[in-house]
């Protein structure tokens, strides 16, 4: 009896959790879908107003990103050649160096990182800044003035995070091949031809576009997750570190899990088309 | 240049508003604001005086009842069809409101530049006459967190005023202003309504000096109810 009632108690939290996940899901999208509607149909707001938000998120979340992401990005390029190449020398296989780093860099690296750095500086500040915003009723004085606080606020927010997102990730993978490549001749004295022609045969088509699905979906979710998350404090400032809190965690779990199964279809679809599977 | 619809007469029906995690805030509330009228509304603390008012200018929706703006139920808008009538009412809180990550001078410019209800040189002129009037252009440039409590107050009332709107909205105006800009800000405010006697005023206040010296009329809210009103007389701001 009582190992029954642990099953059908497991059960029902399994089953609340999901639903609670279903619902989560349902008002993110329907915010993101109400503010590109706020926004389509906002003909007062001008190019201007929306540049001028969009132009500051990405001074805030590329611009003053790039020195840790530089840093960050040299560390990964030098860390796998580091490893790989000692690894490679001794089986004779050193030219799959470019293999190697668009497989773990490019591919898996470049986005994941890009996205973890993100969500510590701007998923947070953005969070924590509506949040603050509903605090002081910013956001019932700019729908008092005719303002949409989602197409104000939300959208351009969106629209600046994914650009930052896909131009930090594509200089994160320039600054970590360019790393790994002064290690390289440091270290191994390879020349530049060896490299560049290693990378460039390992390079496809199908790595921009899962560079470009990654990360656009990446800062997608970051913003959205953050933004939505913000909008949920009711008026008490103790709100504000909680859903901060929440939005980090959130934004984590759903990058990392959209990650992972962007990369295992990849694979399968490949083992497939190699007919392994 | 976005339209703007005349409001008129302003006809609340029946009203009834509840907040889910609070309750019942306001029942059956029948009210009429005549163009170049200005009522008083009258109540204790957490009587529904700040929800009435938010109800009116849209930022609230009913639970039930109607309310009219030259005939139009605007209960049945969605925010872009309400917007023409939005843009005719000024609004000001009683704290708060403001943008924070905006300079004073932005604040104060953004419902008239957003909407471009006026050309760009016709607002600069207009905010450097308001900065001027009430003194405060040494610190036009500065955030809100930067200036004191007064003038933050001010702003929120002058941005209520700054696109000319024809149904004003204030929720405890007079609240944390000093002497001179209580005095200047009436001052503004009588001019106004010689400038617009068309425009019409809610006001929520517990200052009765200054409302007697600018209302016509009261209703008196307790418990979401209104249980009384009528003219303004002396023995009301006794």
């Amino acid at each position: 009896m009582v190992l029954t009632r642990f099953i059908f108690s497991q059960i029902d939290s399994l089953g609340s959790r999901v639903i609670s996940g279903i619902t989560y899901t349902k008002n993110v999208l329907a915010m993101v879908y109400l503010s590109f509607r706020a926004a389509i149909f906002d003909q007062a707001q001008s190019w201007r107003s929306v540049f001028g938000v969009v132009s500051a998120q990405i001074y805030f979340t590329a611009w003053q990103a790039l020195p840790l992401i530089s840093v960050l990005a040299v560390a990964s390029g030098t860390l796998v050649i580091m490893q790989s190449s000692a690894q490679l020398s001794l089986l004779g296989g050193a030219k799959m160096i470019g293999e190697l780093l668009v497989a773990i860099v490019v591919r898996e690296l470049g986005p994941l990182l890009t996205a973890l750095i993100v969500i510590a500086r701007s998923g947070t500040a953005v969070a924590s800044e509506i949040g603050t915003m509903k605090v002081n009723q910013e956001t019932d004085a700019l729908e008092s003035m005719g303002i949409h606080p989602l197409s104000y606020i939300v959208f351009p927010r969106l629209l600046g995070g994914i650009i930052s997102v896909v131009c930090l990730a594509f200089y994160f993978n320039v600054v970590a091949l360019i790393g790994g490549y002064i290690f390289s001749r440091l270290v191994h004295n390879m020349p530049f031809h060896f490299y560049f022609d290693s990378l460039a045969n390992a390079l496809a088509l199908s790595d921009v576009g899962l560079f470009l699905l990654k990360n656009l979906f990446s800062g997608t979710i970051i913003f959205v997750v953050c933004c939505y998350q913000g909008l949920l404090v009711q008026g008490s400032p103790h709100e504000v570190p909680q859903v901060t809190m929440k939005a980090v965690v959130n934004s984590i779990v759903y990058v990392i899990a959209f990650n992972l199964v962007v990369t295992t279809t990849y694979y399968l679809t490949k083992l497939a088309s190699l007919g392994l599977l | 240049m976005s339209q703007r619809n005349s409001i008129g007469d302003v006809v609340l029906e029946d009203i009834d508003f509840t907040y889910p995690e609070h309750g019942t805030v306001l029942k059956n509330i029948d009210l009429k604001i005549p163009s170049g009228k200005s009522i008083w509304v009258k109540g204790h603390g957490g009587s529904g005086k700040s929800t009435l008012l938010k109800i009116i200018c849209g930022l609230r929706e009913p639970t039930d009842g109607r309310i009219y703006f030259n005939g139009c139920n605007i209960c049945e808008l969605s925010f872009e069809e309400f917007l023409p009538y939005r843009l005719n009412i000024g609004y000001s809180f009683d704290y708060g409101g403001l943008i924070n990550n905006k300079s004073l001078w932005d604040n104060l410019r953004l419902p008239l530049d957003y909407h471009r209800l006026k050309k760009n040189n016709e607002i600069k002129q207009r905010l450097i006459e308001i900065f001027e009037y009430f003194e405060i252009s040494d610190v036009s440039g500065k955030r809100p967190a930067m200036v004191i409590g007064g003038v933050r107050k001010l702003l929120c009332l002058l941005r209520a005023f700054v696109h000319e709107p024809s149904l004003i909205l204030l929720d405890d105006p007079t609240t944390g202003l000093n002497k001179q800009m209580r005095k200047k800000f009436f001052e503004w405010v009588s001019q106004y309504r010689k400038d617009f006697p068309s425009s019409k005023f809610l006001i929520t206040s517990e200052d009765e000096e200054f409302v007697k010296l600018l209302c016509d009329t009261y209703a008196e809210i307790d418990k979401g109810r209104i249980v009384d009103s009528g003219k303004i007389q002396m023995e009301h701001v006794a």
